[in-house]
C-alpha cells in the first residue's frame, strides 16, 4: 500500500467493524479501531451472530456525534443507522457506511447444534459459511467442504434467523458503498457498488493509494448479480407470506387471543426494548417509576408491549434483534415487522432506505388519518 | 462432558438408593384464631434480603417494600382491599404490609416475600426444624389478618 489508509489520513477518526472474541467465530463482537493494523483482525464474515451495530453506535460512540467513524453494517444496520439518523440519535454526517452484502446470520448457539447435529462436524472446526444457490455450505479447517440443502433445513426451523430469511434486503445500496461477492469471479475480490459521493471519494482513494485495484464488471457480471438478488428476494418473500399467513388467517378474537397468549409469557426484562435500535428514548415511559405501566407486576399490562410496538413500528428494519433477546421466546419481530410492512403499504414508505423521507407516524396527519380505507388492525 | 450419575453413584454398591419417607404434618395449622396459612417465598424483582437489588433503582422501583398476597375470596371475607396496609400476627409476631388482591394465590392461603427487613416475613415464621435436615419450617405456619386501623 502506497498512500495512507481513511484512518491514517484522519478521513475518518475510527473504524467500527466486527471480530471474533478470543478467535470463537461464534462470538462476533463490535470493535472500534484506531490502529490500522488491527483492522486486519476483523477480516472473513462472521454468519453466525448477530451484533447490534447501529445500538452500540449510539450507545457507546454518541452516535458519532463528535467521531467520524467508518461503519461496516449490514443491510439492517445501515437501514437502522439512517432511521436513527432520522430521531437525531446519529450523526449521519460523520459516518461512512462501509455496506456488507447480507443473505442472513444464524443464532450461534442453533449455528453449533446445526454444524453438530447435521452436518456432524465438530463447531470449532467451521472456519467459514456459505449461502450458494440453494445450499448452505461450511468449510472446514481440513478444507473440505459440506453442504445442505437451505430451504429444507429451514422447513425444519432450522438455518437462519427468522428475520433474515424474510429479509428482501440483500444489497446496501442505502450505505455509502454496497460489497460483496455477487458478479465477482473469483474468491479473492468483491464486487464495489458506490451508492454516495462519500463513497465514491473512499474507493477513489482507495485506488490512489494502491490499496485496490479496480475493474469494470462485465454485463455478465451485472446480470448474475442481479439474478442472484432476485433469487434471494423471492425466497424472502415467500417466508414473508408464509410467516404473516398464520396471523392474518386467524380473525380479530383469534388474533388478540393469540398475542394476548404470547404477551401473557413476558417477564418485563426490556431485553427486546434494550436491543432495539430504533427505540432511543433516555425517560422510557414505560419504566416502573413513570406511573404508566403497574410496577411489580408480570406480566406487565398489555400497554408494555404495545407501547413498545407503536413507538418503533414505522421505523422497524426487521433487524430481528427484539426477538433475539426475548427470554421467552415471543415473536415480536414477526408482529413488528408485519405491522411496519403495513404501514409501509399505506403510507408509501420503506423504512432505512432514504434519509429524506422521515417515519410516517412522527409526520402523519390528522387528515391522512381520517382518510377512508386506512385501517391499522393488530 | 460426563454425565452425573449416569454410570453410579457414589455408594458402595453403584447404586442410588431410594428412602422410605413417612409424612408428617406441619408442626403448625390453621386454626380458629389463626386463621389462614402463610408461606414466605420471593419476588422475581429481588434476591433474598434485598441488600443488593433494593439499593437497585430499576428494581426498587418495581417492588418497593413489602406485601401480603390475598385470595379475593379471603379479602372480600376479612374486609380487605388491594393496597390496604394490614397486620399480620403469629404466636411469634406481628409485621406490617400492604394487601395485593389476587387470583395467584389460593383461598385460605397467605404469601409474604422474605426480601423486606422492614416487614419481616421471618418474624412470623416456625423455628421448628426438620428432625432430618434441621431445615426451618418457612413455608408453613398459621397466621391471622387484620387491615390496620
Amino acid at each position: 500500500v502506497a498512500g495512507p489508509s481513511a484512518l491514517e489520513d484522519k478521513r475518518v477518526d475510527a473504524v467500527v467493524a466486527v471480530k471474533a472474541r478470543e478467535g470463537n467465530r461464534y462470538d462476533g463482537i463490535p470493535v472500534v479501531i484506531t490502529d490500522p493494523k488491527e483492522l486486519i483482525e476483523t477480516a472473513g464474515s462472521l454468519h453466525c451472530g448477530s451484533p447490534n451495530i447501529a445500538r452500540f453506535l449510539k450507545e457507546y460512540l454518541e452516535g458519532a456525534t463528535n467521531t467520524k467513524i467508518a461503519v461496516v453494517a449490514r443491510p439492517c444496520d445501515a437501514k437502522a443507522i439512517i432511521e436513527l439518523a432520522k430521531r437525531n440519535q446519529v450523526k449521519l454526517g460523520n459516518l461512512l457506511v462501509i455496506g456488507l452484502n447480507c443473505t442472513g446470520t444464524l443464532s450461534p448457539a442453533r449455528a453449533k447444534a446445526l454444524f453438530k447435529d447435521v452436518f456432524e462436524v465438530d463447531p470449532a472446526d467451521v472456519v467459514s459459511e456459505d449461502i450458494e444457490g440453494n445450499e448452505l455450505i461450511i468449510r472446514l479447517k481440513d478444507g473440505s467442504e459440506k453442504k445442505k440443502n437451505l430451504a429444507e433445513l429451514e422447513e425444519k426451523g432450522l438455518g437462519r434467523r427468522e428475520n433474515c430469511r424474510r429479509c428482501e434486503t440483500n444489497i446496501p445500496v442505502m450505505a455509502d458503498i454496497a460489497c460483496g461477492k455477487w458478479g465477482t469471479k473469483d474468491k479473492n475480490s468483491t464486487f464495489i457498488e458506490v451508492c454516495s459521493d462519500k463513497g465514491s471519494d473512499l474507493v477513489d482513494m482507495a485506488i490512489k493509494a494502491g490499496a485496490i485495484t479496480t475493474e469494470t464488471p462485465t454485463a455478465d457480471a451485472i446480470e448474475t448479480r442481479e439474478k442472484k438478488d432476485k433469487a434471494a428476494v423471492e425466497l424472502a418473500q415467500k417466508w414473508q407470506e408464509k410467516d404473516f399467513a398464520t396471523l392474518e388467517e386467524m380473525d380479530n378474537n383469534e388474533r388478540f387471543g393469540y398475542w394476548s397468549g404470547q404477551f401473557s409469557h413476558c417477564v418485563k426484562c426490556y431485553g427486546c426494548r434494550d436491543a432495539c435500535p430504533i427505540c432511543y428514548c433516555q425517560e422510557c415511559i414505560l419504566e416502573a417509576d413513570r406511573g404508566f405501566v403497574a410496577p411489580g407486576e408480570v406480566p406487565p399490562n398489555m400497554l408494555f408491549p404495545m407501547m413498545r410496538i407503536t413507538h418503533v413500528m414505522d421505523s422497524c428494519v426487521n433487524c430481528g434483534q427484539c426477538q433475539d433477546a426475548c427470554t421467552m421466546d415471543i415473536p415480536i419481530a414477526r408482529l413488528i415487522f408485519l405491522l411496519s410492512k403495513k404501514i409501509g403499504d399505506i403510507f408509501n414508505y420503506e423504512p432505512g432506505m432514504d434519509i429524506t423521507k422521515m417515519p410516517p407516524l412522527r409526520t402523519v396527519t390528522d387528515q391522512e388519518l381520517s382518510q377512508e380505507g386506512i385501517e391499522v388492525s393488530f | 462432558m460426563p454425565t452425573m450419575f449416569l454410570e453410579k453413584f457414589n455408594t458402595p454398591d453403584g447404586l442410588g438408593h431410594f428412602q422410605v419417607v413417612e409424612f408428617k404434618p406441619p408442626a403448625e395449622l390453621p386454626d380458629d384464631e389463626y386463621p389462614y396459612v402463610l408461606t414466605t417465598g420471593r419476588s422475581i424483582f429481588h434476591y433474598h434480603t434485598g441488600s443488593m437489588t433494593r439499593r437497585t433503582e430499576k428494581l426498587n422501583d418495581e417492588v418497593q417494600g413489602g406485601f401480603v398476597e390475598v385470595n379475593p375470596e379471603d379479602a372480600g371475607k376479612a374486609g380487605v382491599r388491594d393496597k390496604d396496609l394490614v397486620t399480620l400476627t403469629t404466636r411469634r409476631g406481628t409485621i406490617e404490609a400492604r394487601a395485593k388482591v389476587t387470583d395467584d394465590v389460593p383461598s385460605g392461603l397467605l404469601f409474604v416475600p422474605f426480601h423486606f427487613a422492614d416487614s419481616c416475613a421471618n418474624v412470623l415464621t416456625n423455628p421448628a426444624l426438620d428432625p432430618g435436615c434441621k431445615c426451618a419450617e418457612t413455608k408453613v405456619c398459621a397466621v391471622k389478618m387484620e387491615v390496620k386501623a
